[in-house]
């Protein structure tokens, strides 16, 4: 591979996106916020939530300025991914009223002195339930083994979600 | 020592996780890094004629997708 990768790389540029008012808020999910709280486990790409500003006079919200913004600094588009510091990128608006409050819960957490906003590791459990994949459910099991999980939150979580009979089935499949 | 005793290793695996998880964050998202790229390596090889890997898909992702 030619091109050297660099998550940090990547959070720069997502913070100078947030600087230059191209997005409103962002948040990283998936494997790599989970990293945030457990062991690194392989990865493809990186999954960033946001929320978009709207533009005035329009009523639907465009991803178009993100590609715009990240084209003139040389970033190439591949598929859905759009390629930054060798990562492919994936921008994902929020889909469900859980992934939406993990991005309005995330937290700010310091990478050798690059700020990076991070879903909970309750909200991102709990996506991980809900999504339901055998990876997901290996993220979900890691998240417990580890103790990384404040339960009460979590539990709180799931009942507001409308996920407390899912956690039933896990805890029945992989708990007991 | 090395030894054949299971509870043991599944011991020794649990704590090699957990120093992994407690390493500082920016060390962490290095290995990340150097994990892509040995998966791209292998993957790529193997793959040679997709410009691109992916991931499976999750809902979150294909909900709004055409």
């Amino acid at each position: 591979m030619d091109v050297e990768m660099h998550i940090q790389e990547v959070i720069k540029t997502i913070n100078q996106m947030q600087a230059d008012g191209v997005i409103e808020c962002y948040a990283i999910g998936g494997a790599v916020g989970a990293t945030f709280y457990l062991e690194p486990v392989a990865t493809l790409d990186v999954d960033i939530f946001i929320t978009l500003k709207p533009e005035a006079g329009r009523l639907i919200v465009s991803p178009q300025p993100i590609f715009d913004h990240l084209r003139t600094r040389g970033c190439t588009m591949e598929g859905e991914h759009i390629v930054i510091a060798g990562w492919p990128v994936q921008f994902l608006p929020p889909t469900g009223p859980l992934v939406a409050e993990a991005l309005d819960k995330a937290v700010e957490k310091d990478v050798a002195g690059t700020p990076a906003r991070v879903f909970t590791a309750e909200h991102l459990a709990a996506i991980a339930l809900q999504t339901g994949r055998a990876k997901d459910k290996a993220r979900l099991l890691q998240f417990i083994e580890e103790g990384a999980l404040d339960v009460t939150r979590f539990q709180a979580l799931l009942a507001r979600h409308g996920l407390a009979e899912a956690w039933k089935r896990f805890e029945l499949q992989f708990l007991q | 020592m090395m030894n054949f005793d299971l509870a043991t290793m599944i011991e020794s695996k649990r704590a090699l996780r957990r120093r992994l998880a407690e390493r500082p964050i920016a060390e962490k998202l290095a290995l990340l890094d150097k994990l892509r790229e040995r998966t791209v390596s292998i993957r790529g090889e193997r793959l040679a004629s997709n410009a691109m890997l992916r991931e499976q898909e999750s809902p979150y992702r294909t909900k709004g997708a055409k």
